[in-house]
């Protein structure tokens, strides 16, 4: 990163031979991998590699819905990350990501955009991701293995309790790259896959392979604060009163509803690998009752309390075991008061 | 022979409605996939049952236009049916007590509905904990065939299942509607779940993606929790 900075701001001869030494220190380092002691080095790697990479491939990603194969473009473009995922099966459909911002292009030619407002960034939190995963999960090598043609490293990513998933990872040896991916239920049970079948680094993205294949109008993004919300930032009229240890708040916004003219708040909380998100938003509806779905890997709950003479419903959706989703959500209360039960 | 095809028409009903209801075995549900593609009354009632959750909230949905009996035709072209005579003794009473489709319905069947969400949603924690506890996993199966308690609702309701203030810090509904809505019949009740749960699971996917999104901008995952939560969409083709 440093390097191209420093290639753009002078073109010194020293500053030539510091970017050549520190380049052939890097890499005869990596090579010899006493750096990478850790398989905690190994993932903050991984978490950085999208970063500094510019791809092109295949994978597959597989989970309880089936089974779909995508062809992928990458490259940081102006430190924001540019994505082009296609569906290589079904109807022709396309994962746009700019930055912050993604757009699903479907097949009836609909655009989806998603805006991220004030969400935490994940630089915040490498500082303590290794800690962060250390808390939560085991973290072991698991030896030497192959994928998509290239060199790989397993790390496996054992849960200490009962509230997270499991993961089996495969990093490129070379660069750290998350080439394969397995999330694992109770009893070691695959819950999701990803696997790249094809996986290459490109010095030049061609701007024309990132880019839609249909206009998309991105919105235009406000910087607002990119730091970790504190407690006091938190929505005011409730409390999440339990979550499992190792989860963090990691992003907090109020967005409009994905389902009523309501506004509804969310909260995003992070363990350094898995996420689940808290959603609580006033029930105009009086049908909605609670519910629990297990949808592939991402467990889904909704709850109904009542304040005053307003109910709120509260959704909570990650991917954590169902019981774990359970919990947290009867654990929300409004702030100040004991959530009464609705009934009506 | 037509008392014979009577009570075959309605196992088949019930059998439609257990399907619907997800709570169908297998049994059941290559029954009701034999016959739907040749009996007509059959595929009205799936179709009118179907709309009835379009007209409790007034408004169209993305069920309404869902055309069962041609994806269902399709599915059965290559699904080896078994015979309709055997009949397992699976197909239990709590099944034979679903019938009449269009009993009124209205908002109270819906909130009595949330009763026996009430219930299943408590039970899957419950269950849950114990696993934790023991380690065992032999009340999984609970978990994903819940089934039958929602009958059971409306007569006697188990609140002695509920959680307590001090387990989780706050209450869950309390399920007391039950026996607040006389002449509430079970199956009233089913139906009426099966709305309330098409509802929650459109509510369900559209957060996912909410979430899938929050978690694309702070995970190191990438892209890949929206490719998740796309994966299980319900009609990939429609938007709002």
């Amino acid at each position: 990163m440093s390097k191209g900075k420093l290639g753009r701001a002078g073109f010194t001869s020293t500053v030539m031979m510091a970017v050549l030494s520190a380049g052939l220190l890097l890499s005869s380092v990596g090579r010899a991998a006493p750096v990478l002691a850790t398989p905690a080095d190994w993932l903050v790697k991984m978490v950085s590699a999208p970063e500094r990479l510019s791809y092109q491939g295949f994978f597959v990603y597989e989970n309880a819905a089936g089974l779909t194969t995508f062809r992928v473009f990458h490259s940081p473009v102006d430190k924001q990350l540019h994505e082009r995922l296609i569906y290589q099966d079904g109807p022709y459909q396309e994962i746009i990501r700019k930055g912050d911002q993604v757009a699903f292009i479907r097949a009836d030619g609909a655009v989806n955009r998603f805006y991220s407002e004030g969400m935490s960034a994940l630089v915040d939190r490498i500082a303590n991701f290794q800690d962060d995963l250390r808390r939560s999960y085991r973290l072991l090598f698991g030896g030497e293995d192959r994928v998509a043609g290239r060199s790989a490293l397993r790390i496996d990513v054992q849960p200490r309790d009962n509230h997270r998933y499991g993961f089996a990872l495969w990093l490129d040896q070379e660069t750290g790259f998350l080439l394969r991916s397995e999330m694992l239920g109770e009893k070691g049970k695959i819950l999701e896959r990803l696997q790249y079948a094809d996986f290459e680094l490109v010095k030049d993205l061609p701007a024309d392979k990132l880019a839609p294949s249909r206009p998309v109008t991105w919105v235009k993004q406000e910087p607002s604060a990119k730091t970790k919300p504190t407690v006091s930032e938190l929505p005011s009229v409730w409390d999440a009163g339990w979550v499992p240890a190792g989860f963090e708040v990691t992003g907090y916004k109020r967005i409009d509803s994905p389902v009523s003219k309501k506004k509804v708040d969310s909260v995003l909380y992070s363990d350094g690998i898995s996420a689940f998100s808290v959603f609580v938003e006033e029930d105009e509806s009086r049908v909605l009752g609670p519910a629990s779905e297990q949808i592939g890997a991402t467990s889904a709950v909704s709850r109904v309390f009542r304040k005053g003479e307003t109910y709120y419903n509260v959704t909570v959706i990650g991917e954590v075991p169902l019981g774990t989703a359970e919990r947290v959500a009867v654990s929300v209360k409004p702030q100040g008061g004991e959530a009464v039960p609705a009934s009506k | 022979m037509s008392d014979t095809s009577k009570k075959t028409q309605q196992h088949l009903r019930e059998s439609l409605s257990a399907l619907m209801d997800g709570e169908a075995n297998e049994f059941e549900m290559h029954r009701v996939l034999e016959q739907i593609g040749e009996d007509r009354d059959l595929r009205d009632a799936a179709l009118g049952y179907q709309r009835i959750g379009e007209a409790i909230r007034h408004e169209t949905n993305m069920y309404s236009d869902i055309d069962l009996s041609a994806s269902i035709s399709a599915a059965i072209a290559d699904e080896p049916a078994p015979e309709v005579e055997v009949a397992p003794a699976a197909v239990s009473s709590a099944n034979n007590q679903r019938h009449g489709w269009f009993a009124n319905l209205g908002r109270l069947a819906v909130a009595a509905s949330v009763a026996a969400a009430t219930v299943i949603g408590v039970q899957t924690w419950n269950v849950a904990n114990r696993n934790d506890a023991d380690g065992g996993s032999a009340q999984l199966a609970a978990v994903t065939a819940p089934a039958s308690v929602s009958t059971q609702v409306a007569h006697n309701v188990p609140s002695g299942n509920l959680p307590s203030a001090d387990m989780f810090g706050a209450r869950g509904l309390q399920a007391g509607f039950g026996t607040n809505q006389p002449g509430m019949t079970p199956e009233q009740m089913n139906r009426a779940r099966v709305y309330a749960d098409q509802i929650a699971q459109r509510r369900f996917r559209a957060y996912m993606l909410e979430h899938a999104e929050q978690a694309t901008a702070s995970e190191g995952h990438g892209i890949m929790p929206v490719v998740r939560a796309a994966s299980f969409e319900l009609t990939p083709g429609a938007s709002e």
